[in-house]
């Protein structure tokens, strides 16, 4: 009966100094990514202009340009998207019988949607890409959301040869309302 | 050995029992936490670019002590998981050990980083008390893809004496 009590006790004395012996400690790890509205434009300063028709009595012909890239990194809580805006500063204006529009003309896959028919540009801020959420347009040379202005004549006779406008168009990324 | 010499018995080896059973408990304890901000410094390059995708925290990020080992013949393993509160798929979590600490057990294994799942898996191991051994933590899986957000999560450091 001793032994096999204290055997008992030995068997248990095992038992007590490996299955109950253990701990457990813990730790935290937090990944915080904030907000991101990062933008940029490929070309510093585009030039538009009017010329001479190749025809006598044809009215001059619209200009373009679509050499110009917006590029931007967004990042967005859930549920949120940004819209990229463009105007002009209040004294800015096209040249007398013009007007300036500017359409996305292509887009990165997955960073909006581009304002079908764009915008003729004013210094009311107004959008040309909608519905972006978190993305990364890309920093290729063709990456992004392309910029297409034109200047329009709107009017002939109001064209004035001397009338050299110069404008600065501020491209803005906001939280849609 | 007559009836109540053996229950005398039993109730002195129990009460035995149960003073190893707090005597021998090994300990663990872990001592920093880790928060990454993520933010547009953390761009690979200028506008328009993605987020990097890796982010390790200091090699000395989490400190661990073992102790209250029965002495340096005392072998033990730790264990490691985590338990989500906030955290996405795409994140994956991996942990190494950048030190011995001090002590005059053993320890080994672990120098290399291994993913934290959400299920135990063996980490290190050694022997005997050993205080002051440091872990570092790597997130991989930062993009764009992941919206802005506080994504969080427990890792569980577990001691077993073996």
């Amino acid at each position: 009966m001793k032994r096999s009590i204290i055997a008992f006790a030995v068997i248990c004395f095992a038992l007590a100094g490996s299955a109950f012996a253990a701990d457990t400690a813990t730790q935290t790890v937090n990944m915080n990514i904030a907000d991101i509205s990062v933008l940029d434009v490929t070309s510093a300063s585009i030039t538009l202009e009017i010329v001479a028709p190749g025809t006598g009595g044809a009215t001059p012909a619209d200009d373009t340009d679509n050499s110009s890239y917006a590029q931007y990194s967004s990042v967005v809580g859930s549920g949120t998207t940004r819209n990229l805006s463009a105007a002009w500063g209040g004294s800015d204006a096209a040249p007398a019988g013009c007007s300036l529009t500017l359409e996305v003309g292509s887009l990165t896959a997955g960073c909006g949607s581009a304002v079908s028919g764009g915008v003729t540009i004013t210094s009311e801020a107004q959008n040309i890409v909608t519905a972006i959420g978190t993305c990364a347009t890309g920093v290729g040379a063709t990456d992004g959301a392309r910029l297409d202005y034109t200047l329009s004549v709107d009017t002939a006779t109001s064209l004035d040869a001397s009338d050299d406008q110069s404008a600065t168009i501020t491209l803005t990324l906001t939280d849609a309302s | 050995m007559n009836g109540k010499l053996a229950s005398d018995l039993t109730v002195y080896l129990s009460v035995l029992l149960l003073s190893v059973g707090v005597s021998w408990a090994i300990s663990i304890s872990a001592t920093g936490s880790w928060t990454e901000i993520v933010d547009e410094n953390d761009l690979a390059g200028p506008a328009g670019s993605a987020l990097n995708s890796d982010y390790e925290s200091a090699a000395d990020q989490v400190s661990t002590d073992i102790t209250e080992t029965t002495g340096d013949a005392d072998d033990w393993a730790v264990s490691i998981k985590r338990v989500d509160t906030n955290w996405h798929a795409n994140l994956h979590l991996y942990a190494k050990r950048t030190s011995d600490g001090t002590g005059t057990g053993s320890i080994s294994g672990g120098a290399a980083y291994q993913e934290i799942t959400t299920g135990n898996l063996s980490f290190f191991g050694g022997s005997g008390n050993r205080t002051g051994i440091d872990i570092q933590q790597k997130v991989t899986g930062i993009s764009t893809q992941l919206g802005s957000d506080n994504y969080s999560t427990t890792v569980y450091y577990t001691v077993i004496d073996i």
